[in-house]
């Protein structure tokens, strides 16, 4: 009798056992391959701000009136002072101070650099000018909020010569 | 048989505490891996939706671009339209309105094919970028069509735009609607020079119709040339275009500008001023039997001092290149 139930309670923990292990390993899983659901929500946040900053700077550069901005906000005004100030902040960026960053493979950054910056923060400092010194001084886990710079062919007016220029733009994520 | 589960149970628990272990030693650098890579889809995946957003908004340019070149006759297509040869612009008729329309859809798919051979040059030309040659991939499907031509918007359907970025690991792919939506009051101005036309033949004071018929958005004004009148309408706000009379960018208004015959007919006789005579109530008063077909003006190909550039003729500067209309 003893050792049927001896038996029985070592079948039982090992059971518990495997489906604790099991359990980690979904988890695991679940955080470390999460990055295709994040993807999908790239996609989305386009729709709002970081597409509307392309258009402004658009807007204020080659000056097509106010037909990008009222296209993607009810509020002109606002969104407009919004956006002002944006490019007043990327206008100050010392882009010669990015790419001698240390550590920093200039060949890569196109796609892997960009700073780190609050945007609902009253200040509006630029916190970093790096992805990597947000990746490396501080807990990664706690960079959740990014502006991207990105090379991309910017369509212009035609001056002449050309109807795009590359330009450096930032994004939200 | 007793001991075999609590085996099994012991290589369990040393292959959890050996994953607890790793991610203990290795956990920092895991993570940091992870949102590099997490990063690196991102900003691909943000990179192909700023593209497409960027080339959307060149539909934009493009037809700004040729509602104001065509508005402003500095650029025209061959259709029945006669055209004043001193002023270099068309002469009102029925047909003008639709013609705006036409000209503008077919000078916009011109300018839009410039910024599509850009965008194409920049991601596949191997010259230019040899690692956005191996992994871009963009391509326009062409469906050209206006969308809407009302009193606030102008919309023209440009087609689809699809990019592709495939690096063997990441496959991002997206078809992007091209449509170009412009507020503009450019209906409102061919609106009212239609009732400025109306009151000339009416015979009222030129300046009486100015003042009447400009408003907030239109400005309409009209400069009297004994045989013709220049009825121009324009948006009262600036925008920034390409000009081709100087070959550089400038400020100007979206509008219309054409010169309207003051004649009521136009006379089957070589002689018009033997058919035709002056009325009393001013405009030209002509008998049924001298009226023919619209011989008024010259047709655009017979026009002097202009440049053919395929379809197109540049009208505001010979000297103009035509590698942007060919």
């Amino acid at each position: 009798m003893l050792g049927r139930r001896r038996k029985g309670f070592g079948a039982l923990l090992t059971l518990q056992i495997f489906l604790i292990f099991f359990g980690i390993s979904l988890f695991l899983f679940l955080k470390f391959f999460t990055y295709t659901i994040r993807v999908s929500t790239t996609q989305t946040v386009t729709k709002s701000r970081e597409s509307l900053l392309v258009l402004s700077i658009i807007n204020n550069k080659y000056s097509s009136g106010e037909n990008f901005v009222t296209a993607l906000a009810n509020d002109t005004e606002k969104t407009n002072k919004e956006i002002a100030n944006h490019i007043i902040q990327f206008d100050e960026i010392d882009l010669a101070k990015v790419y001698s960053e240390p550590g920093v493979d200039s060949s890569s950054i196109v796609t892997s650099v960009y700073y780190y910056y609050k945007f609902n923060d009253a200040e509006n400092v630029i916190e970093y000018l790096s992805n990597y010194k947000c990746t490396y001084s501080k807990n990664p886990l706690k960079c959740k909020d990014y502006t991207y710079i990105i090379k991309l062919p910017i369509p212009q007016l035609y001056d002449g010569t050309n109807f795009i220029k590359e330009g450096l733009l930032m994004s939200f994520v | 048989m007793k001991g075999v589960a609590w085996i099994i149970v012991g290589i369990m628990l040393m292959i959890v505490l050996s994953i607890v272990a790793a991610l203990f030693v290795f956990g920092k650098n895991i993570i940091v891996e992870k949102r590099l890579y997490q990063e690196k889809i991102l900003s691909i995946g943000n990179r192909v939706e700023m593209t497409g957003s960027l080339i959307v908004q060149s539909t934009d340019l493009a037809t700004l671009q040729a509602l104001y070149d065509i508005g402003n006759s500095n650029i025209a297509i061959e259709s029945k339209i006669r055209y004043n040869d001193d002023e270099k612009l068309p002469y009102w008729s029925d047909e003008y309105e639709d013609y705006v329309k036409q000209a503008t859809l077919k000078l916009a798919e011109k300018y839009f094919e410039n910024y599509n051979k850009s965008f194409t040059e920049y991601f596949m030309d191997p010259l230019k970028s040899n690692e956005r040659y191996k992994y871009w991939y963009v391509e326009w499907e062409k469906d050209m069509k206006i969308k809407e031509f009302n009193e606030n918007y102008i919309s023209i359907n440009f087609g689809k735009f699809n990019i592709t970025y495939d690096d063997g690991m990441v496959r991002i792919s997206k078809k992007y609607p091209l449509v170009s939506k412009i507020k503009t009051k450019f209906l409102k101005t061919i609106e009212k020079s239609k009732q400025a036309i109306e009151r000339i033949n009416n015979g009222d004071d030129f300046s009486s119709i100015e003042s009447t018929l400009s408003d907030d958005y239109v400005v309409l004004s009209l400069r009297d040339k004994t045989d013709y009148v220049i009825v121009s309408s324009k948006e009262k706000s600036v925008r920034r275009f390409y000009l081709f009379s100087s070959k550089t960018q400038s400020y100007d208004s979206l509008g219309i500008i054409f010169v309207f015959d003051k004649k009521k007919c136009f006379c089957a006789l070589s002689d018009c001023s033997n058919a035709c005579w002056w009325g009393l109530s001013g405009p030209y008063q002509c008998s049924p039997s001298s009226c023919g077909e619209n011989k008024v003006g010259v047709s655009l190909k017979d026009l002097s001092q202009i440049k053919k550039c395929g379809n197109f003729y540049i009208l505001s500067n010979k000297d103009h290149s035509c590698d942007i209309l060919t």
